[in-house]
Order: structure tokens, then C-alpha cells, then sequence
């Protein structure tokens, strides 16, 4: 008998059909999958099944119990737990405040009072969350505020609070987008020992090779629906492609094949990414060139993106010896001037630094590019030509639903996604930085999002690319520079490179090479 | 001359009512409802506290019933916006003004006069109460805040409501019970000033110490302790105006009395405009 079982699920806003027939069959003590385009609804689906959304209308059935979930309260009294494709952190918090939320442990002798009157006895969730992260691998600070951490370590954060909370049914969308391979790998071992226990688990994820390494079944959404469902050892990687996305997946690759000119892009010489650490970074980078940064996350990635793109503001607290933009000296340069220049930016959190969820489409395409002349007329903008030009970019780059109007918050997480890329690549920059580009894509848009890039490149184009996807970092970079401790620890030629040379170059197991660039 | 003791002490029983009405804001905001009608919340219970003290002849039954009139008026703050979502400053400012006509009105009705209440004598009457319960709520109040289950959710519920109600939490409770608390401790701060800094109620008497209250909730960051300093630096310089009053008599020195009464407003003025850097504001202040 199946534990969950989801029947003719169905959700629409206006004219807009995010679940038209969703059905689902999960048995217990298994892992099973969530393949589908951007927007094809399985967000929705798995909020609809944590009591976050109501369904216009189907059934939703646990443990062959018909019920209604009104809130996730309802969810949690289940023993359902979920970790969100955008994260559900309280930033002002700190880490462990965040992970026991909705399961406080509190004082034995306040017992007697109603939970919200006792007091919070931390000490107890601490040493649990120790022992979890030393068993997974998940290293964080539990008393680091949450607007301190990188992308990576709230990733974690999110996966401990999943393990910490004693759920039955776990609902995971895209947990692994910011985890580096290692930590996929453990995480996995990991569900599989829950699975084990008898915990049942589904999963969307856009990673082919992660639905074939930990599912038992694959249950596929198009449009709405899902049209089938498949047991993951009868398939393979190919055949799921073409289930979800109607034809064969062809492979993006960078063939070396253009020549780079010398001219420099970006020139950065000892640039004091983190005041303890004992060297600093320098790199450069030319144009019409890809440079892979490769790396554990909070080994100075997000230092560097920032330095580049506040070079003023960083550099009030940091040191440099040169930092060149273009050939021009931008060490007292501001935000502003630099994406004059022809700066672009893909921000490792859209959320965060990227969008503003609240406003729509054409709102969120001006973002930072209020300035470019194209878009203004004296002291007034031009929303004309900024419609077209959204117009023009939510094509080039497929984002569904086109319509200009909407509000971002209401596009699914992949569709964002392409947005940013799609304006951040608008105005032809120079260099663009390119931060965790696919997180959260599906692979058909993926191959587009890399295409792109090549073109861009052959164009002239330098990219800073930093990703925690191996495979992303090896098919398209020119030159790969492996970042740790805030400084290149290791630099490899993009076409004589692969992922084991990779991964250990990353893990700090070998000795020597080159340093810097 | 006044010693400095002196001058602490005045402006440690002036600070008192803005005490209550900061802790009962600070409520309010922390959990993500911007609390406008503090005001309006201090009037009902000054109004109330020194009616039912003359009548049951107990200040403390007095306190007790401003409390509850805060409350009651909370309610009707919270139907409006928890309920039915309306804008929180509009309707913050609507039941101050609601509560500035409603007490004549009771006034009247209760006192058949409407400018002030009998006075109170001197067994109606707080000496110093109210502060010592001042001081045990905010340190109650830092303490809750950060130690218990119910000050997790609420500072949740003011940063990322979508994360507690996630955690299976539900965030209108959280707010509703914030919003009525913040109601029973304006009520406890109307009270304070009708008992215990003066002897009866009196037409508009807060005079706009709601809005000192919600000046001394940002000066201190929205945290307890920092707010309560603000709060007392609010009651030193009321303190000195009031001493500075009294040695000026001549008549030519009228417009110099009335500025020196200005004092307070002007250092609320330049305290918010000097300390808004909006970094501690709780982020989801004001949505619904
Ligand atoms: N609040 C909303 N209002 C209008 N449309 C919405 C809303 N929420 C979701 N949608 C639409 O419903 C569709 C499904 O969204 P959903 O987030 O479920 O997609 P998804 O499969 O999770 O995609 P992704 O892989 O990009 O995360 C999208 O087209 C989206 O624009
Ligand atoms: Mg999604």
C-alpha cells in the first residue's frame, strides 16, 4: 500500500495552470523522484502535500487516510517535514534557533507549562546537531547568524534542520543545487539509511545523475501533470531526458577551438580576500575566455565576487596590489561605474541579491541597468523599450510563463533563474560573473544557459564562472583555478582536466603546483 | 539646588509610563505589526486606570482594569489588521483618534464632566509601584525574548513569517497574542501616568508619549534593554524641562518656557532622525 497517494491534484492561479492533474503513488521506506521542466509544477505539488498550498481540488490520501491539509501544522502533526527549493531561513537568527524551530527542546521541570511559556534549552538540540554534523559531514557554526553564512552553508543548515526534525515523510525540492559532489555523496548515503529506516522520501532534483543514484522510482511532470512514473533501475539517464523534455539531450561542451586574444579583462594581483588568511589572490582573466573557479564554497568565492563587483566598499577593509578592470585602475570604483563598464553578475542567492520578488518581470529587468541609455530619456525612463527588451530576453532564454506583468515571486524557481541570465547578459557586458549560473535549471534550459555562454565567449566575452557542479566547471572553462583559503591553491588547463584530478586538486590532497596565475 | 539623585529619581518616574508602552510596542513589532495606536492604547488605560481606582477606591485594581482596556482596544486594532489585513499605520492612527474621543465620552458619561476624572486621593494613588513593576517587565521581556519558545516565534514571525508558519507554527497567533499584549502593557503605561504621576485623569493627558515610546523602540533597536535607556533618556530631559520651568516666573520669559517645554519632542525629533539605520528593523514589519 502506498503512503502517500496524491489523486487528481489540481491548482490554478488566473490563467495559470501550475497543477492540472498531479497523481502519485509513494510507497513507504522508499526514495522517489521529481523530474520536470522549469514550471512544470512540482514545487507547487510539493507545497500543495506540506499543507503551504491549498489545491483547488483532488485528494490527498496518508497512510490510506483521505486528508486535508490546511496548514503545516496539519502536515507536521503527519510526521512531514520539507526543505524548500528557497531556503526558509530567519537571517536576523541564529543557526541553531532556525534548525529547532517548530521542535524546541525546552527545560524538563517547565513541563507543566503550555510549550510557548517554557523556556528554550538549547544545550540538548546542540549536542544532537554535533553529532549529526560530525556523522554527515555537515560542518556549520550553530551561533553564526544566518545572513552570515554563504549559499553553501545555508544549504546545510536547511539539510541538518531536515535531519534534526523527526519527520516520517520527507519532501526534499532540489536540496543538493549549492552542494559540492563530496557532499551530495554523504548526504545520499545518508537518505538511504533513512529510507532504510522506514522513512519515506521524495526528491526533486534537475540532476539526471542524482536521480539515478539514490531513487527507486522516478515519477515525471509535464505541464501540470505527471505523465508517468518509472522504476529507476529499468532506465537510464537518456530515457528520462526524453521523457520529460520530448527529445534526446544533447552535450554542451567547450572545444577549445577559439582562439582567446590577449587582451586582459580582469587583473587582479595579492588581493586580501580574508584578513586571516596567509596568501591572497591573484588571478587574470582575458577576454573571450571562460575561467572556472573551482572550490569548496566559503573559501573566499564570495569574497571575490563581491570585491569585483563593490570594488570601493570592499576595499575599504581589504588590501590589493592591483585590480584592473578593462585596463583601468577600479580600486575606488563604485557599484555603479563598474556595471557602466560592463560588469554582469549572477548572484550566487537570487533571492538575496538578485530579484525583487514583489515587483514584476520588466521591473526586475531594469535592476541595475537603470542607467544604460537604451533604457532612458533624460531624467525619465524609457518603459517602453524596457518591455521590449524584456520581451526579447524572457524569449531568448525560454522563460515561461511570458508575461511581462507577473510578479517575480510567482514564476518557478528555474524560470527566475533564466530571468537573471537573461538580463544580466541584455547589455552585451564585458565580463560577467557567472555565480552558481544553473542552480535550480532544468537541463534542457541548462544547455541553453551553457550555448550561450560559448557564443558569448567567441564574442569576446570573459566569464568568471564559479560554480559547485564539477561537470558544469570542466565542459566550458578555458582555465580552471581552484580557490582555497582565499587564494589560488592550483590552476589547470580547461582540456587537460578531469573531475578526479578535479576533486582532489579541491580537497587540498596534493602537494605543489603552480600557485597563482 | 537639586542633587543629581534628585533629577534621576524624576526622571526615572517619568520614564515609567513610556516604560510599559515600549515593552508593549516592542511586542508588537518584534512579531511583525507595526503598533501605531500605542497612543491611543495609553489614553484608554490612563482614562480607565484612574476611573475604576476612584471607584473601587485600589490603585492596583485600577492598573489591572487598564490593562484590560488596553486589551480590549488591542483587539479591535488586531480584528482590523490580523483579521481583515488592513494597513497597520492607517488603523494604528485611527484608533488613537478613536480613543482620544472616546474617553471625554466616558468621561462624561461616567463623571458628567469631560475634562478630567475626580481626583484621586492619596490611598488611590501609586508612590512608586508601577516603576518597580516597570523594571521587572523589561527585564522579563529581555529575558523571554531571547530564552523562550514563544520569543523565538515571535522574532521569527517579525523577520521571515513564511519560515515559522513552514516550521508548522501559526503566525497569526503568534502576532494576535503580541498585538493584545502590546495592548495590556500601553494600558499598564496610560495607568502609570493618571495613578502615579498625577492624581486623576486628564483630557489628552499621554500628549503624544505613545509616540516617545515607539522613538525610544527604534533608538534602541527594537532590543529591551537599549529601548528602556531611550525611554529614560526621554524622562531626563521631561525631568529638567520641568525643573527649568519652575525657576522661570518672570512674564517676559514665557516664550522661553514654552520652548524649554518643546524639549522632549525636539530630542525625540533628532534622536530618530540620527539613529534610523534600518539594519535591526524587523523585516517583515508591516506586512500582512
Ligand atoms: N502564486 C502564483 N501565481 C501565479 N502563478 C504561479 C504561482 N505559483 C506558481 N505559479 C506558476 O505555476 C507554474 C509551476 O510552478 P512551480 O514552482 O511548481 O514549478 P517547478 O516545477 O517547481 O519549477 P522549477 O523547476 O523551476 O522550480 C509556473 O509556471 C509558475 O509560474
Ligand atoms: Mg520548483
Amino acid at each position: 500500500m502506498s503512503q502517500i497517494k496524491l489523486r487528481g491534484i489540481h491548482k490554478r492561479y488566473g490563467d495559470c495552470i501550475s497543477n492540472a492533474d498531479v497523481n502519485l503513488d509513494v510507497r513507504k521506506g522508499t526514495i522517489q523522484g521529481i523530474l520536470g521542466e522549469n514550471g512544470a509544477g512540482k514545487s507547487t505539488a510539493m507545497k500543495i502535500l506540506y499543507g503551504l498550498i491549498e489545491p483547488d481540488g483532488g485528494e490527498i490520501w496518508i497512510d490510506g487516510v483521505e486528508r486535508k491539509l490546511k496548514s503545516p501544522h496539519d502536515a507536521k502533526a503527519l510526521g512531514i517535514g520539507m526543505l524548500h527549493q528557497h531556503f526558509m531561513l530567519s537571517e536576523a537568527q541564529n543557526v541553531i534557533e532556525n534548525i529547532v524551530l517548530g521542535q524546541e527542546p525546552t527545560h524538563p521541570a517547565l513541563a507543566f507549562l503550555p510549550l510557548a511559556l517554557r523556556a528554550l534549552k538549547l544545550g540538548d538540540a546542540r549536542s544532537r546537531l554535533d553529532m549529526l554534523m560530525r556523522e554527515h559531514g555537515l560542518p556549520v557554526d550553530l551561533d553564526a547568524r544566518i545572513s552570515d553564512l554563504s549559499v553553501g552553508a545555508r544549504q546545510r543548515v536547511e539539510i541538518l534542520r531536515l535531519l534534526y526534525i523527526d519527520a516520517r515523510i520527507l519532501i526534499l525540492d532540489e536540496p543538493t543545487a549549492v552542494l559540492t559532489p563530496q557532499e551530495v555523496g554523504r548526504f545520499f548515503i545518508q537518505l538511504r539509511a533513512l529510507a532504510d529506516q522506514g522513512k519515506t522520501i521524495l526528491i526533486v532534483t534537475h540532476k539526471l545523475k542524482e536521480l539515478m543514484a539514490i531513487t527507486d522510482s522516478i515519477t515525471i511532470f509535464r505541464a501540470g501533470k505527471t505523465i508517468t512514473t518509472v522504476d529507476t533501475k529499468d532506465t537510464d539517464a537518456d530515457q528520462l531526458a526524453m521523457l520529460m523534455i520530448g527529445s534526446r539531450l544533447e552535450t554542451v561542451k567547450n572545444r577549445h577551438d577559439v582562439t582567446r586574444s590577449a587582451e586582459l579583462a580582469l587583473e587582479i594581483e595579492e588581493l586580501e580576500l580574508n584578513k586571516t588568511a596567509p596568501r591572497r589572490c591573484t588571478l587574470n582573466l582575458r577576454r573571450g575566455e571562460i575561467l572556472g573557479i573551482a572550490g569548496v564554497e566559503g573559501n573566499g568565492q564570495h569574497e571575490l565576487v563581491e570585491a569585483l563587483r563593490h570594488p570601493s566598499e570592499f576595499l575599504k577593509h581589504h588590501k590589493v596590489k592591483v585590480l584592473k578592470f578593462m585596463d583601468q585602475d577600479v580600486r575606488h570604483w563604485k557599484t555603479a561605474q563598474m556595471v557602466e563598464t560592463g560588469l554582469g553578475c549572477i548572484p550566487a542567492d537570487r533571492h538575496e541579491e538578485g530579484l525583487l520578488l514583489a515587483r514584476n518581470a520588466v521591473q526586475n529587468f531594469i535592476l541595475g541597468h537603470q542607467n544604460q541609455n537604451s533604457f532612458r530619456a533624460g531624467p525619465f525612463i524609457r518603459w517602453s523599450a524596457v518591455r521590449r527588451a524584456t520581451e526579447e530576453g524572457m524569449a531568448s532564454c525560454a522563460v515561461v510563463p511570458k508575461k511581462l506583468d507577473l510578479e517575480l515571486s510567482r514564476f518557478s524557481g528555474g524560470n527566475q533563474q533564466k530571468l537573471i541570465f537573461a538580463r544580466e547578459i541584455h547589455h552585451r557586458p564585458k565580463l560577467l560573473i557567472a555565480f552558481h549560473p544553473t542552480r535550480g535549471v532544468d537541463i534542457g534550459a541548462i544547455n541553453l544557459i551553457h550555448k550561450k555562454l560559448l557564443e558569448l565567449r567567441a564574442e569576446g566575452l570573459a566569464i568568471l564562472l564559479i560554480s559547485s557542479e564539477l561537470d558544469e566547471i570542466l565542459a566550458l572553462s578555458d582555465r580552471i583555478a581552484v580557490l582555497e583559503n582565499f587564494a589560488i591553491a592550483k590552476t589547470f588547463d580547461g582540456g587537460a582536466c578531469d573531475e578526479t584530478a578535479l576533486g582532489l586538486a579541491m580537497t587540498g590532497a596534493q602537494e605543489g603546483g603552480q600557485h597563482g596565475l | 539646588m537639586d542633587s543629581v539623585l534628585d533629577i534621576i529619581l524624576s526622571s526615572i518616574r517619568m520614564a515609567t509610563p513610556l516604560w510599559f508602552a515600549a515593552m508593549g510596542g516592542l511586542l508588537a513589532e518584534r512579531s511583525g505589526v507595526v503598533n501605531l495606536a500605542l497612543e491611543g492604547l495609553m489614553l484608554i488605560g490612563a482614562f480607565t486606570g484612574a476611573a475604576v481606582a476612584y471607584n473601587m477606591g485600589s490603585p492596583v485594581i485600577g492598573f489591572i482594569a487598564a490593562g484590560a482596556a488596553g486589551a480590549l482596544l488591542a483587539i479591535l486594532f488586531g480584528f482590523f489588521t490580523l483579521t481583515l489585513k488592513g494597513d497597520q499605520v492607517v488603523i494604528g492612527m485611527g484608533i488613537n483618534l478613536l480613543s482620544a474621543g472616546l474617553t471625554p465620552f466616558l468621561n462624561k458619561y461616567f463623571f458628567h464632566v469631560t475634562s478630567s476624572t475626580p481626583s484621586l486621593s492619596i490611598d488611590q494613588r501609586f508612590v512608586y509601584g508601577p516603576t518597580l513593576f516597570a523594571f521587572g517587565l523589561i527585564v522579563s521581556v529581555s529575558f523571554w525574548l531571547r530564552r523562550s519558545v514563544s520569543g523565538l516565534w515571535v522574532r521569527v514571525a517579525g523577520e521571515h513569517p513564511t519560515a515559522l508558519a513552514s516550521a508548522g507554527i501559526r503566525v497569526k497567533r503568534v502576532r494576535w497574542a503580541a498585538v493584545i499584549f502590546s495592548g495590556v502593557f500601553a494600558g499598564f503605561g496610560g495607568a502609570t501616568m493618571s495613578t502615579m504621576l498625577a492624581s486623576a485623569f486628564s483630557r489628552q493627558m499621554t500628549a503624544g508619549a505613545g509616540f516617545m515610546a515607539i522613538a525610544a523602540l527604534i533608538l534602541g533597536r527594537w532590543a529591551p534593554l537599549p529601548t528602556a535607556l531611550g525611554c529614560f533618556l526621554f524622562g531626563l530631559t521631561d525631568s529638567i524641562q520641568i525643573r527649568l520651568q519652575g525657576q522661570l516666573t518672570g512674564a517676559d520669559s514665557a516664550w522661553l518656557l514654552q520652548l524649554i517645554q518643546l524639549g522632549p519632542y525636539i530630542v525625540t525629533l533628532f534622536v530618530l532622525a540620527g539613529a534610523i539605520r534600518s539594519s535591526s528593523t524587523p523585516k517583515a514589519l508591516g506586512e500582512n
